[in-house]
Parts: C-alpha cells; sequence; structure tokens
C-alpha cells in the first residue's frame, strides 16, 4: 500500500516541470559554486605556496649575512618572522571564516614592527557585498527555498485537484497517505540533489586539488548528511504548512514568508542583538590597559635600579619579580577579555539558534573546519607563535648585547612555526552533536505537526 | 476610469494575505534593524570617543619620561562614525576604524580579528539587504497573479468586455499593485527614521538626508523594476502558478547567484596580484631603498671624515638622507599601491559589469556608495591617511634635531598634527551612481514595454 | 441588438473553430445556441466580445463593428460567463460597485445594488461577505447582477445554468424573462436542452463550428428539441 503511494509520488513528480526546474537548477548551482570556489581555494593555495617560499627566501637572506650581530639584529629587530597558514581545503564547500582568519602573521622584537596586511585595501570591495557563493550558502538559502517550494502544495494542491477526496474514499489510513508522500517527494528531491553533490566532488576528485583521504571522505560525507538533514526540514516544513491550509496560493505564501523570517531574518539579527546585550571592550581598550600595567612596572623597575645600587642579585631577583607581575597581569586582563568574547560567541550561539540556519552553518563550517572552532584554534597558535619567538630571541638579544654570538649561532629548525593544533573528526563530532540533534528535532517537529493536522485535515 | 481601476487594485490588495504579510516583514525588519544597528552605532560611537581620546593620550604621554622616541612607533588614528551605518553597514568593515601611521610606513589598520568572529558567518540584516532581496521578493510577490491570476478568477474576461482600453487596465493595475507595495515599506521606512532620529547619538547632516532620500528613490525604482517584471511575467503565463514558478526562479538567480558569483567569476577572468606578492615587492623596493640609503651615509661619512668635518654637522648631513630616504620609500610604496590599484579596479568593473544583469547590483553598487560605506570612502579614507603621515613624519622629522637636542626627554608633543578626516561630498556620492541609476530606468523601462506588448496581444480566454 | 455575419475562426493549429456563421438576434429576444463541447458555441461570444480576432467575418452590436470599433461596441454588451470567480476578497456590493462603475455608471446607491442583489436571488447576508467564501450557484448570480446593472441592449451569457441547482434555474429563468421584456436581445450558449426548451424564443444548434440549425419558437413547440439536437450533431 505504501509502495502504491511512494510510487505514484515519485512518478507525480518526476513527470512536473517542477521537477525539472529542481533538477537543472541543483545541478548547475552545485557545481558552478564548486568550479567556482576550487579555483578561488587554487589560487589561495598557489598564493600560500608563493608566500612560504618567499618567507623562506628572507630566512636565507639572514643567514647569509657574515656578521653575528647584524643578522641577528635583522631578524629579531627589523624583519621578524612570517609565519603562513595553509588555506582549508574543505572551504572550497564551506568558505565560513576562511577569508576572516590571517593567511600571514608577523611577530617581531619590536611590537610595531609586527606588520599587519592591510586586507581591506587588496580586496575587490565586491566580495564583501555579497556572500560567497559556496556550496554552504546554495544548500542554505537557496535549496531551502526550493525544498520548500518543491512540496508547499502536496495536500491542498491535491484537496484543489479533487484527487484527495479520491484517494481517501479508499480504504487507505491517513498516516500511510502522509508517509507515502514525505518518503517519495523527499527521493524525488534529493536524487538530483546527490546527482549534483556527487558529480562536484568526481569533479574535485580529478581536479586534485584536495588530497581525498578518509578523513576529508568523511568530513565531507557528514556535510552532505547534515545537508540532507537540513534540506529535509524544509520539505517537512512544506508538507506541514500545505496540511493547514485549504488553498496552494495561501500556502505558498505562508511558506515563503517562514523561510524570509527564518532564513533571511532572524539568522542576521542574532549576531548584532547578542553583541549590544552583551558588549566587551574594545581590543584597543585592552590594549591601553596592558600599555598601563607595562609602564607602572617599567617605572617600578626604574626605582628599583635608582635605589637599590649595589644590590645587584636582589634587585635582579625584585625585577624578576615584577616581571611576573606583569605577565600574570597581561594574562588575567587576557583572561578577562576571552571569557568575555566568549560569553558574547555563546550567546550569540544560542540566540540563532532559533533559526535552523545557524545550526547547520555551524555544523557545516564546523566539519569544514572554517568555523568559530578553527578560528579559536588560530588565535591560540599566533599567541603561541608570539609567545615562543620572544623566548627564542630573548636570549639571543642578550647575548647580542654581550657580543657573545657565535658565527653558528642560527639553526632554522629553532625558529618557532605556527603550530595550528590539527583536530580529528572524532574530536569534532562531539561538537556539532548538538546542532544536529536540533535540526533532527527540527524534522521530528514538522513531521509530527503535520501528521497531526494532516488526520484532522478537511477534505471537502 | 484609470482611477477606478487603481482603486480596486489598492482594496483588493489591502484586503489580501500578501499585504498583511508585507506589513509584517516592513515593520518588523526594518524596525527591529534600524533599533538594533542604532544601538550598536552607540555602543561604537562610545568606543570611537574613548579611542580619540586614548589615542591623544598615548601621543601626548609619550613625550613624558625618557622615551619621546617612542612617537616613531606611530600615532593612532580613528576614522570618525558614518551615521548613515544605521541604516547601511560597512560591508568591508565590522565595528570602528583605526590605523596607525608612522613616518616610515605606510598607515596599517588595527586588525579586528580579536573580535566576535560569529559576525562574520552571516550577512548582517540593514536596509539595503532589506531592500534588496526582501522587497525584491515582496514585489514579485505583489504581482505574480496580477495578470495570471485574473485570468484565472475569470475577472479579466470580464473586465475587458467593458470597453475600458486594455493600456488603462494595466496601467491602473500597475499603479494600484506598487501603491500597496508600496505603501508599508515608505511607512514602515519613516517609522525608522523617527526612531533613528528620536536616539540622542545620531546626528544626520543634511548631506545625509540628501543621501537617504536618493537612496529611498532609488529602492522605488529597484523595488519597481521587480514588480514590473512580476507583471511582465503573470503576462506572458496563464497560471498563477506558473508565472510564480517562473519568478522565484529568476528571483533566486538573480538576487541570490549572480551578483554572488559575479565578483569570483572577475577575478577568474581578470586576476590581481597577491597581497603577499605586493607585500614581498614593497619589502625588496624598501630593502633596495634601505641598501642605498646605508651605501649613499657610508659615502658621505667617508667624505666627511676626509674633509674633518664635525660630528654635529655631519648629524645634519645624515637627517636630511634618512629624511629624504623614508619620504622616497613613501612614495614608492605609494606607486605601487596606484598600481595595483589601477588593476583591481579593472576587476572591480568586470564584476560589477557582470552582476549588473541582476538590478539588484545596481541597486547596491549605488546604495554603498551614496551611504558612503563603499570603496570610494575606503579610498578616501586611505588618500587622507597617506597625507596625514605625511604631516606626522614632517612633524616628526622636522622637531627630531631638537628632540635630540632635549636627548628624547619630556617632550611637548601637543603640537601634533591632529588628524580630520571629513567624509566625501554627496556631490561625488552620486557621480558613481549614474549608470547603475539608468540601468534600474532601463530595467523599468523594458519590463514595462513588455508587460504591455503581451498584455494588449493577451490572451483572455 | 446582436449580429454577426460569415463569421469564420481558424485556430493558429489549423481547429476550424467557427464557420461562416450569420446570426441576428433582435431586441427582446432570447437566443440560445447549443452544441456539444468544443462545438464552438464559446468561440462566438469570443469573437462577438473581441477576445479573438475573427478569420473573416464581422460581428456588429448595435450595428457596431467589434473588430473596428472595439470599445465602442463593448459598451453595449454585457457578459455573463462560465464559472466566474470574481474578486474572492471583496463582498458581493464591492464587486457589483466596481464593475457599475468600469460601465460608467455613477451614481447608484446601496440601495440600488441591494434591489439587483435581492432580483438575482442572493440572500440578504451575503450582501457584505467575501466573495471567496460563495458558492459556485451565488457566485453565477452575482455575475449575472453585474450583468443587469450594466444596462446594456445586448447580454452574452456563456453556460449561465451550469452551476445552478434546480430552485436557481427556475429563479434564473424569470431573470431572463424579465430582462426580455426590458427589450434586451440575449445571447447564451448552453448544453441544457430542458431550460432552453422552456425559455428560447430561438435556437441554434452548433455542430463543429458550423450552425447546423436554427429552430424558430413556434417550430419548437411542434418538434422534440432533444431528438432534433442529437440528429443534427450526429451528422
Amino acid at each position: 500500500m505504501l509502495g502504491t503511494i511512494i510510487k505514484k509520488e515519485i512518478i507525480g513528480h518526476i513527470l512536473s516541470y517542477r521537477f525539472m526546474v529542481t533538477f537543472i537548477l541543483f545541478f548547475s548551482l552545485i557545481l558552478i559554486s564548486i568550479f567556482i570556489l576550487t579555483n578561488d581555494y587554487q589560487t589561495r593555495l598557489d598564493s600560500y605556496k608563493a608566500s612560504v617560499s618567499s618567507h623562506k627566501e628572507e630566512i636565507n637572506k639572514i643567514k647569509a649575512i657574515k656578521d653575528p650581530n647584524q643578522a641577528c639584529a635583522e631578524l629579531l629587530y627589523n624583519q621578524g618572522l612570517y609565519a603562513d597558514r595553509a588555506p582549508k581545503s574543505l572551504s572550497i564547500l564551506a568558505k565560513g571564516l576562511e577569508d576572516n582568519i590571517p593567511e600571514e602573521v608577523h611577530t617581531a622584537w619590536w611590537q610595531p614592527s609586527t606588520r599587519k596586511l592591510n586586507k581591506e585595501l587588496y580586496r575587490n570591495p565586491i566580495f564583501a557585498l555579497f556572500t560567497t557563493p559556496d556550496f554552504l550558502y546554495i544548500v542554505n538559502i537557496i535549496l531551502s527555498l526550493l525544498s520548500l517550494l518543491f512540496v508547499f502544495d502536496t495536500i491542498c494542491g491535491e484537496k484543489e485537484n479533487g484527487t484527495l477526496k479520491l484517494m481517501l474514499s479508499n480504504s487507505l489510513p491517513r498516516d500511510i497517505i502522509l508517509l507515502g508522500k514525505w518518503i517519495g517527494g523527499y527521493i524525488t528531491l534529493i536524487a538530483p540533489f546527490l546527482v549534483a553533490v556527487i558529480s562536484g566532488i568526481i569533479y574535485l576528485y580529478f581536479r586534485k586539488v584536495i588530497l581525498f583521504d578518509i578523513e576529508i571522505l568523511s568530513r565531507i560525507g557528514l556535510i552532505i548528511l547534515t545537508s540532507l538533514i537540513y534540506i529535509s526540514i524544509f520539505f517537512t516544513l512544506g508538507i506541514f504548512i500545505s496540511t493547514i491550509t485549504r488553498k496552494s496560493s495561501t500556502a505558498l505564501l505562508l511558506g515563503l514568508f517562514i523561510w524570509v523570517i527564518w532564513i533571511l531574518v532572524i539568522p542576521n539579527l542574532a549576531p548584532v542583538i547578542s553583541r549590544i546585550s552583551m558588549p566587551i571592550p574594545t581590543i584597543q581598550k585592552i590594549n591601553a590597559e596592558k600599555q598601563a600595567i607595562n609602564k607602572e612596572i617599567e617605572i617600578k623597575k626604574r626605582r628599583i635600579s635608582r635605589t637599590m645600587i649595589g644590590y645587584g642579585k636582589e634587585a635582579e631577583e625584585l625585577k624578576e619579580e615584577l616581571d611576573e607581575e606583569r605577565k600574570k597581569r597581561i594574562g588575567k586582563l587576557d583572561k578577562f577579555y576571552e571569557d568575555k568574547l566568549e560569553g558574547q560567541v555563546n550567546i550569540c550561539k544560542i540566540l540563532s539558534r532559533i533559526s535552523p540556519s545557524a545550526s547547520f552553518i555551524y555544523t557545516s563550517t564546523a566539519l569544514a573546519q572554517t568555523g568559530t572552532g578553527q578560528y579559536k584554534i588560530f588565535k591560540q597558535a599566533y599567541k603561541r607563535f608570539q609567545d615562543e619567538f620572544r623566548a627564542y630571541g630573548d636570549p639571543l638579544g642578550k647575548k647580542r648585547r654581550k657580543k657573545e654570538l657565535k658565527e653558528n649561532w642560527f639553526h632554522e629548525e629553532e625558529l618557532p612555526t605556527l603550530q595550528i593544533t590539527k583536530v580529528s573528526i572524532a574530536q569534532d563530532f562531539p561538537l556539532i552533536l548538538f546542532d544536529l540533534l536540533l535540526l533532527v528535532v527540527y524534522n521530528a517537529l514538522f513531521f509530527m505537526g503535520g501528521y497531526l493536522f494532516f488526520l484532522r485535515y478537511d477534505v471537502r | 476610469m484609470l482611477w477606478l481601476i487603481i482603486k480596486k487594485e489598492v482594496l483588493d490588495h489591502l484586503l489580501s494575505l500578501k499585504f498583511s504579510i508585507t506589513c509584517i516583514l516592513c515593520f518588523v525588519v526594518i524596525l527591529s534593524s534600524v533599533i538594533v544597528l542604532s544601538r550598536d552605532y552607540k555602543e561604537n560611537l562610545m568606543d570611537y570617543h574613548t579611542n580619540i581620546v586614548m589615542h591623544r593620550n598615548e601621543v601626548l604621554s609619550s613625550g613624558q619620561g625618557g622615551q619621546a622616541w617612542k612617537i616613531f612607533e606611530g600615532i593612532k588614528v580613528d576614522k570618525p562614525l558614518n551615521a548613515m551605518e544605521i541604516f547601511f553597514r560597512n560591508p568591508n568593515r565590522k565595528g570602528n576604524i583605526t590605523a596607525r601611521v608612522r613616518a616610515g610606513d605606510e598607515p596599517r589598520f588595527e586588525s579586528e580579528y580579536e573580535e566576535n568572529p560569529i559576525i562574520h558567518l552571516f550577512s548582517i540584516i540593514d536596509l539595503r539587504y532589506f531592500i534588496g532581496i526582501i522587497m525584491g521578493l515582496l514585489a514579485i510577490i505583489f504581482s505574480y497573479d496580477a495578470v495570471s491570476g485574473e485570468k484565472e478568477a475569470g475577472t479579466l474576461r470580464l473586465v475587458v468586455s467593458y470597453s475600458v482600453p486594455r493600456d488603462k487596465v494595466l496601467l491602473g493595475k500597475w499603479i494600484g499593485g506598487y501603491l500597496s507595495l508600496i505603501f508599508p515599506y515608505l511607512l514602515a521606512i519613516i517609522s525608522g527614521l523617527i526612531i533613528a532620529i528620536v536616539s540622542p547619538q545620531v546626528k544626520l547632516s543634511g548631506a545625509n538626508w540628501l543621501e537617504l532620500g536618493m537612496i529611498i528613490l532609488l529602492s522605488f525604482l529597484y523595488i519597481s523594476a521587480m514588480y514590473t517584471m512580476g507583471l511582465f511575467i503573470s503576462a506572458n503565463t496563464k497560471m498563477a502558478s506558473t508565472s510564480i514558478t517562473i519568478l522565484l526562479l529568476i528571483w533566486v538567480i538573480v538576487v541570490l547567484v549572480i551578483p554572488n558569483i559575479s565578483p569570483y567569476l572577475a577575478s577568474q577572468i581578470f586576476s590581481t596580484p597577491s597581497i603577499q606578492e605586493i607585500e614581498k615587492e614593497k619589502m625588496q623596493m624598501a630593502k633596495a631603498e634601505g641598501e642605498k640609503f646605508h651605501k649613499e651615509w657610508k659615502k658621505y661619512n667617508e667624505e666627511c671624515e676626509k674633509k674633518k668635518i664635525p660630528q654635529a654637522e655631519r648629524w645634519e648631513g645624515f637627517q636630511d638622507r634618512h629624511n629624504k630616504w623614508l619620504s622616497n620609500i613613501n612614495s614608492e610604496r605609494e606607486k605601487i599601491n596606484t598600481h595595483y590599484k589601477r588593476l583591481l579596479n579593472k576587476q572591480v568593473k568586470i564584476a560589477k559589469n557582470i552582476s549588473r544583469i541582476s538590478p539588484l547590483s545596481s541597486l547596491n553598487y549605488s546604495i554603498v556608495d551614496l551611504a558612503g560605506v563603499g570603496s570610494i570612502e575606503t579610498d578616501r579614507f586611505w588618500k587622507e591617511l597617506v597625507r596625514y603621515r605625511d604631516k606626522v613624519s614632517n612633524y616628526i622629522l622636522g622637531n627630531r634635531p631638537e628632540w635630540m637636542k632635549k636627548n628624547w626627554k619630556n617632550i611637548d608633543f601637543s603640537d601634533y598634527p591632529k588628524f580630520h578626516y571629513e567624509e566625501s561630498k554627496f556631490s561625488d556620492r552620486i557621480r558613481d551612481c549614474f549608470p547603475d541609476i539608468l540601468v534600474l530606468i532601463m530595467w523599468n523601462v523594458i519590463f514595462f514595454m513588455g508587460a504591455y506588448l503581451s498584455f494588449l496581444r493577451y490572451d483572455v480566454r | 441588438m446582436l449580429e454577426t455575419i460569415k463569421l469564420k475562426k481558424i485556430y493558429e493549429n489549423r481547429v476550424l473553430a467557427v464557420n461562416e456563421v450569420d446570426l441576428k438576434i433582435e431586441a427582446g429576444e432570447i437566443f440560445v445556441l447549443l452544441g456539444a463541447n468544443g462545438a464552438g458555441k464559446t468561440t462566438i461570444i469570443m469573437l462577438i466580445l473581441g477576445f479573438t480576432d475573427p478569420t473573416s467575418g464581422t460581428a456588429l452590436i448595435n450595428g457596431i463593428d467589434v473588430v473596428k470599433n472595439p470599445l465602442k461596441a463593448k459598451k453595449h454588451v454585457a457578459y455573463v460567463s462560465e464559472n466566474v470567480i470574481l474578486y474572492g476578497n471583496f463582498t458581493a456590493r464591492q464587486n457589483l460597485d466596481f464593475f457599475t462603475k468600469l460601465a460608467g455608471k455613477t451614481g447608484l446607491t446601496d440601495n440600488d445594488y441591494d434591489k439587483v442583489l435581492k432580483r438575482v436571488g442572493l440572500p440578504q447576508e451575503s450582501f457584505n461577505r467575501r466573495v471567496g467564501s460563495f458558492s459556485k450557484g451565488m457566485r453565477q448570480r452575482l455575475g449575472i447582477a453585474i450583468a443587469i446593472l450594466k444596462d446594456t441592449e445586448v447580454i452574452l451569457l456563456d453556460e449561465p445554468t451550469s452551476g445552478l441547482d434546480p430552485k436557481g434555474g427556475k429563479e434564473f429563468l424569470d431573470i431572463l424573462r424579465g430582462l426580455r421584456d426590458e427589450n434586451k436581445a440575449i445571447f447564451m450558449s448552453s448544453h441544457d436542452i430542458f431550460r432552453t426548451k422552456i425559455i428560447a424564443d430561438r435556437v441554434g444548434i452548433m455542430h463543429s463550428g458550423n450552425l447546423v440549425k436554427v429552430i424558430e419558437r413556434e417550430e419548437m413547440d411542434r418538434v422534440d428539441l432533444e431528438e432534433l439536437y442529437l440528429k443534427y450533431i450526429e451528422v
């Protein structure tokens, strides 16, 4: 019985022009998106590689300087150290924060000579005007709409045609009809989606820009799975809407209305709302406070140098204590800022989760390693990199001042590197579980709603 | 007669579900966006004021004590806030803009990397977003069934069985539907403006009002382009369900796809050097100049040695050369920047032209220009920063000998050059919008002509 | 009065819908066109209203050529279409008001509207109800009310009885008689032989585009219309 209905649904959909349109759109959009973003990734990868080699050259130039004192000064105070971040390969599917995490960081002994890239001057401003058309965007915005449009009139349309009456005049339980409609419709909806996605992956495979290992494949697989669950929310929502309306034009309007509010409005309003509901001090304020601490410590140190002449060892100890204090206070400040920021991020996440779009974005960017988790990891790595450079330069600087540097002072392998912690999918999975569950819950809710309303649907 | 049809159309729309939905969407989204963004603006304004004081104090206090040379570390300046950001966010930057200006370097923007990353995962809802995406959708929802829907209801047949010319019927429909679409939109915008004026921090200048008025006019053009497109499609289909399907399809492609892929296509058609390449070029240039300077200085030193010139005079000679070297580097850097900018502009132009198939792009380009949140303003700010950098360089290098004499101790920096920035004028802002305004008018004319011709021959049977 | 002279319509797909039909309906006469689905009845009405242009021949309303002078001609004709849905968001009165004004008639009051609505048999409570909630028969009555208020010399009705129940059908015939007494020329297409027999002054039988037979009133009393009809369409 169920089989008959599923078959009827599938055939009914496949023969409709709506299916043709969906198929063509899914196919062309997903492929265009993957094509464009693969090229984009390739460009970023090339520039990353060029950047790495040019930074290597810089190091070699330092090596070439004969005078160790001059070379050391050049490295510590003038040129500093660069590090590059490799672009994430799955940013092809979900670009996420990839553009907001620096590709290149720099550190030097003297803080102001830390070079920052004036990125906004070098980027085509049109990019910022419109959202990146990655797979994430296509599924999040466009496919959600298309799946809603695919089914918005599945019940009320059949009512208008009178076929619902005809169907119900047979001895068919209504739940079987609904289930059959759901299964049949969903299969016809995701078939073109899967065809498009798989063609995209095959294209990626032959482009050979990504190394396909188990890790990457399972991440891609999970992204696709999340997309399927996400799409199904809108599909089920469409069925639900069509069971609460009597006219398909009403169903369409209602569906569009819900979609606009849910996908276009709520997730895009949530970040600003959370920002004003939990303001955090600007980084400049924090930096100013840090400077104040530095100044205070410097003054104290100078006083020690002035007043404790002759107490060589004790004075040194006191100064070290002060350094310790500075470290502690600055660390506390950093932690205060981090906590505040974390709090804001969390509020933002909670607020935006009213919309499944946010859950979908969090999940797929986490899986593509372009999400907030990666942002944090990079920030920690950058901080570590800076600290290590100080730790590396400190003894060298002291030796240089004492003119104790030897010919072979420089060992390239001792240089600190930007160590971005690798996160395996097994570690990522618990983090996305909540959002994934939320997506499933939305599905269940709408299905239940659709079921309840369909049982009482007035077929006249 | 025309008036009667308009009245009927307006009444018909007022009683419809789509009108209620439009009202809800306009008021809820515009008002919440303006409220939220003006609160955000208030926060930013407070930060801006503290930043200014903080940054001035940094400079002044660096003169005290024995480390006045720290002025070489740079002076931080802040971009004044643009009150228009309550309605139109700067798509490139979220939050305040601070730049560090140093004597021998190009101005560098302070990184916003430390802030809440989630902001970047979503596109913030401002009026530009609302008009472009949501009003565009509402416009086609208002007109998709104007002809095909009435045909299905049989009323079209009835209406044309009266002695009413068809062009009057179409014009009446257009005006009536458009008025009922624009009415809630305009009302919501006006309420938004009132909210914005009422908040005490927000001061909109006369030019701002002019810009706002111009943007609202532009939005009328955009909305009517989308609306007339709906009418055109409606006059070419027999069933309302067909016209809405086609229109939603067009909307998806025109509003959600074309503008988004155009910059990527443009960057692949005409690629510009990456930021790293330019940085490398600048660094190499700086190194070469540095070596030149060192050589020259060595030569000068040797000459002085020969001529037995006293140390103090030699120092002057050094300073002259040093100053010249710094300004040389600065101007060379600017040359590289300008060259790059020219390439980038070419790419921008390609992207703009590709995307202009979509009326949304034309709307967006003119809005960001008019609101002063686009690249015109960024470029202008940059030029001002470079000019300011030169002033700072002159100030520091000019006073250096004197400060040297004081051994960099307790120096009064209170006469340091202050940064003034004035936003671009309305006339500059509007200049770049003309092509886009024309494009929008063209879409209106094309769609209306198309709708007109199709409706004259529309088969009402 | 209404006249067609050698009216012919061949569609783009070469289907001959109407073949040189000559008709003349005088004032104070009810003419009913009988025919099967697709016989060309509706096409004739469409041709008369100028919704589609004839391949050859002319249609005249009050002597005005509908192709040459469509707007002027339409001043003299009212039309009741089959299954009219009307403006679903409007009340019956609002619909009536709009179409009456569209005909150029101003100064009518709610009272006048109510009178017509009552005349077509709509219950008082429905005057201010949204037409969207009307049944098919009620909408049909409203369509007739709209035509009555247009107050023209010629009235075209396309399958007007298809949505009416027996009582409604009878009331409808009374309305038609009233209109005939007001000296209107009434042209109506139908496949309801029973009601045609009662009301028609003359009956035309259409078959595949041809007007195969016109039966006068006196002839109708003599013959069995149903038999005649079946005989002619089987040719």
